[in-house]
């Protein structure tokens, strides 16, 4: 049946009620003819298992929101979620460190030299010249103003989000689709493609092509593999009465990592590890299990995306990034015709590229000491020659290898290794071939502006009421 | 501490690879600082010849802070806006790759799906007219973009046709200037330091001999200290890039500037035609297994425009690169670090970021491997890369005319390529590493010019409403046409330019 002459496909069956799967439908629902009918098939999964993408959207999703008609107004004023300049750690082990890993543009260098190379020459930190992280830190927040000669046009933002309210958010804004709150009973397949999802209502659905946004014990493991180990995060949402700072602490103790965000009406709690002490979560908290294992993401005609494909703990922006990805390409990627092998594998190489790099970075901090717990990625993830490629090449003289289209950039790179306190053995020929003291005085020259700046900004809670009573006077509806 | 800065640096060869590298760490280095020596000989002329180049070349200038106008006098360089490619898919076609896009993106989709859908709906309007550099260059047309992003004119992008020995000449100049030394020698003998190989002097005819912390092999092809001295190896793409030839000879011009280079495929290779200010280089790249010298020759013969300036000289080569571009306490640059036959005018880039990617890791005295690796490892890439789109222009063809072009359209390529064909094959999507030098625009001149055409458009275009496409189209088609026949005529430009007639 399946082989017969390929067909443009026309009936597309997302499985999933979560954050993945309502991002997704909306998207192509944006940009596919109606011609293209797609199908929701929502009552199989668990929306507590949004919680493994974190509460942290990162900056790149303002595009992506715009390109289904999803305007910050329109997010701010139907949804109580705060700004983000990124995550805040600390750990509270024999280290003692504490960062931002803060949302920015790449500075420019000085003298034709980064500046991370120039940091040598000074006490100054990285955090202290990244105005998002100063500014995350103080709990100030304003927009960054098209003037490029101000440094708060450096600074990028995200959101910290209530995924289940996002979710719905995503879900009101999707054009016309068919909805099934059943669950799927059975699945008829063969050789990896799928020709009917049953549901427990007693329908069927026969799909050229299926989206699997079903979260992390993806409930299209058609393969019957080993068992895989069980990893479990519990977390708990409670109610709030306002905005606080604008990032996502996550505090690293010996043997778990906690987290706290607050968007204007939510505080999310998440703890991972094996010794999270009695009395950080109430009896309302909520635990979610999953194997630790990947799949091959797009198999026949079913792509897995987002958790689906792989789980990963939300302890850096990396599970958000990647589902962002997933989204994106599988926009770009969409099937020509019922034959998708070459899509197929497009998509799976440029996927699992994503979702190894992602894992570099999320690896790179919790292998850092003993404090952000017992990592959930696999051991390969550490002998990694990438990753060996990049610490190597840091820790020799703080050159930042990047390889293609990496989640996290250069600058993302420099300010983990900053917080981490890795330093590298030898100062970069050319920074030490200039005047020790003028990169000092320019660089305390960049340190004291941005404090300036940062001491005139206001609170994040109070910058949000303001905005959001611009935007009521203006007719925007602020719920 | 010891001091662990780079004192003495060797070039060994002048030409093009031997004075950008002398330029562009004279540039950086303090000439208080450090000495930077070149050695090179009257007695070995140089491979330059017109020489032709992409837009990259633009920030290497601009990286040695040299004006524009004065380069463009100094090396009799002429405006280039693209390529023509003549023969190629199949005889009797032309098409052009520009610099700069074709027509512009909406909504987040590329231009070139509306393009496809607009071409299903039956518009016959070719891919290249909606690309304002190929409609100037058409045109005999040039001027400068304009800065402001929402000008059409904003979408040209531009690149150099020039002299290559003038240019050598120029930076000698500069580097000079900035206190390089020139010592005019053959290099006869070649020492090592016994515990690691490392090259401690070269020693020149006459005995003369210099030493050096850090040396660039710049002797093109005969890789005196990569290939001879440090033995590293070579990785050969013959198989994928049968040329192994070419003959070169000046014409005169004959009339008007061409604001491109053109790019004539013939039965076992293929023929260039760059313009400079006061003559045009031409040159019959071909494969020898497949083709005498004195075939080579008629073709190249028969195919010039106008009287020969001099004589045909030949020249060998051997596609691939080597193994280790940077070993010991030496890199290659240039020819004698590998070979891409200058079908895309990339010779001066592999140049250009040969020399950046060493002053990015820049190393010290103690010559870590783990910052070698990484220069490897991504010369290698950028070797891969344009390898690549150079094997795309042989294998995307129907010719069958010769025994050459079967041979090309039916070999095996690296899958690499095989995966970009075969997407965009089935739904016109391109597929693009971060860093590649390539872009979109290009891979999609050169599959649509060589008839590599989707089976199906995608479906984000496929529910559009044809009548809006189409009109769409058609404004950007008139707003294209209409500024490229409003500049001036190439020539004029540049004699305004540079104060001169070209």
């Amino acid at each position: 049946m399946s082989e017969t002459t390929p067909s443009p496909v026309r009936t597309v069956a997302i499985v999933g009620n979560g954050l993945a799967a309502w991002l997704i439908a909306a998207l192509l629902r944006a940009r596919l003819p109606e011609t293209v009918h797609l199908t929701v098939i929502g009552g199989d999964t668990d929306e507590p298992s949004d919680i493994l993408y974190g509460t942290v959207l990162p900056p790149e999703i303002y595009n992506l929101h715009l390109s289904f008609g999803l305007d910050e107004r329109i997010l701010l004023s139907q949804s109580q979620t705060a700004f983000c300049y990124g995550m805040k750690y600390a750990s509270l082990g024999t280290e003692q460190r504490e960062w931002m890993q803060a949302f920015h543009h790449p500075i420019p260098p000085l003298s034709g030299v980064p500046v991370g190379l120039l940091l040598s020459h000074t006490n100054i930190r990285l955090k202290d010249i990244l105005i998002s992280a100063v500014a995350g830190d103080a709990g100030k927040f304003a927009h960054p103003p098209q003037d490029q000669s101000n440094p708060l046009s450096m600074a990028e933002y995200g959101y910290i989000i209530d995924a289940s309210e996002i979710a719905s958010l995503y879900q009101s804004l999707t054009g016309p689709i068919d909805f099934h709150s059943s669950k799927v009973s059975k699945i008829d397949a063969e050789e990896d493609r799928i020709h009917a999802l049953h549901l427990e209502n007693g329908e069927v659905v026969s799909p050229d092509f299926v989206i699997d946004a079903s979260g992390p014990n993806s409930l299209f493991n058609l393969v019957s593999s080993d068992p895989s180990p069980m990893a479990t995060l519990r977390f708990e949402r409670q109610s709030c009465d306002g905005p606080d700072l604008p990032l996502c602490y996550v505090e690293g103790n010996e043997g778990f990592w906690k987290s706290v965000s607050q968007t204007r009406s939510v505080r999310t709690l998440i703890a991972c590890g094996n010794d999270v002490p009695d009395g950080f979560f109430s009896e309302a908290s909520e635990e979610i299990s999953f194997a630790r294992k990947d799949r091959t993401p797009w198999r026949g005609n079913c792509v897995s995306i987002g958790q689906a494909a792989g789980p990963m703990v939300p302890l850096t922006v990396a599970p958000m990034r990647r589902l962002l990805r997933d989204v994106k390409r599988l926009s770009e990627y969409f099937p020509v015709s019922t034959d998708m092998k070459i899509e197929a594998r497009a998509y799976n190489s440029a996927a699992n590229e994503d979702h190894r790099h992602a894992r570099l970075f999320q690896t790179t901090l919790q292998e850092s000491g003993p404090s952000f717990g017992e990592s959930l990625e696999p051991p390969e993830a550490l002998t990694d020659p990438k990753l060996t490629r990049k610490l190597q090449q840091y820790e020799e003289r703080g050159y930042h290898v990047a390889y293609d289209h990496e989640p996290f950039d250069r600058l993302d790179w420099a300010i983990l290794h900053d917080g981490l306190d890795r330093r590298p053995r030898r100062m970069d020929p050319l920074a030490a071939s200039l005047d020790p003291a003028r990169v000092r005085a320019e660089i305390e020259a960049m340190r004291q502006r941005i404090a300036a700046l940062v001491s005139q900004m206001p609170p994040h809670p109070l910058y949000i009421e303001k905005l959001l009573g611009y935007l009521d006077r203006k007719g925007g509806g602020v719920g | 501490m010891a001091d662990q800065r780079l004192k003495q640096f060797v070039i060994v060869g002048g030409g093009s690879a031997g004075w950008m590298t002398a330029a562009a760490l004279s540039s950086l280095l303090a000439s208080q600082d450090v000495k930077i020596t070149l050695i090179e000989s009257e007695a070995i002329g140089t491979v330059g010849v017109g020489e032709a180049t992409i837009p990259d070349m633009l920030n290497f200038n601009r990286i040695l802070g040299i004006p524009e106008d004065v380069f463009m006098r100094e090396t009799e360089a002429t405006f280039k806006l693209g390529i023509e490619f003549v023969n190629w898919g199949r005889q009797g076609e032309r098409y052009f790759h520009p610099f700069g896009p074709h027509g512009s993106d909406m909504n987040g989709i590329d231009f070139h799906q509306f393009w496809l859908a607009n071409r299903q709906y039956g518009d016959p309007t070719a891919l290249e007219d909606y690309s304002l550099c190929a409609s100037a260059a058409k045109n005999g047309k040039f001027r400068h973009p304009d800065p402001n992003p929402k000008s059409v004119l904003s979408n040209l992008a531009y690149a150099y046709h020039f002299d290559a020995t003038l240019y050598a000449a120029f930076l000698r100049k500069y580097a000079e200037a900035n206190g390089v030394e020139r010592i005019e020698g053959l290099v006869e003998t070649v020492s090592q330091k016994a515990a690691t190989g490392d090259i401690d002097s070269v020693t020149l005819q006459g005995g003369k001999q210099i030493a050096g912390d850090f040396f660039f092999d710049c002797s093109g092809f005969r890789s005196l200290l990569m290939q001879k001295t440090l033995d590293v190896s070579f990785v050969d793409w013959s198989h994928w890039l049968p040329c192994n030839s070419a003959q070169t000879v000046a014409t005169a011009h004959k009339d008007g500037l061409p604001s491109f280079t053109r790019a004539t495929a013939h039965s076992a290779g293929w023929q260039w035609r760059i313009p400079t200010q006061r003559r045009v280089g031409n040159g019959h790249v071909y494969a020898s297994d497949f083709m005498s010298d004195e075939d080579a020759r008629k073709i190249l013969t028969d195919h010039l425009e106008s009287e020969m300036l001099g004589d045909i000289r030949t020249l060998r080569f051997k596609t691939g690169c080597l193994d280790q571009f940077w070993q010991n306490n030496c890199v290659g640059i240039g020819l004698s670090s590998g070979f891409l036959e200058p079908l895309e005018s990339t010779s001066l880039y592999l140049i250009q970021t040969g020399i950046s990617k060493f002053i990015s890791l820049f190393p010290s005295r103690n010559f870590s491997p783990t910052i070698a690796a990484e220069y490897n490892r991504q010369m290698r890439q950028e070797f891969d890369q344009v390898r690549d789109f150079l094997i795309l222009h042989y294998v995307a063809t129907e010719r069958d005319d010769s025994e050459f072009w079967n041979y090309c359209r039916t070999m095996d390529v690296p899958d690499s390529l095989q995966h970009k064909i075969e997407l965009f094959r089935e739904g016109g999507r391109v597929f693009r590493y971060d860093d590649e030098l390539f872009s979109k625009p290009s891979w999609i001149a050169v599959m649509v010019g060589q008839n590599i055409l989707p089976e199906r458009v995608d479906p984000i275009v496929d529910g559009l409403n044809p009548e809006q496409v189409s009109h769409s189209l058609q404004s950007m088609h008139r707003a294209i046409q209409s500024a490229a026949a409003n500049m001036p005529r190439h020539e004029d430009m540049l004699k305004s330019y540079i104060g001169r007639a070209a």
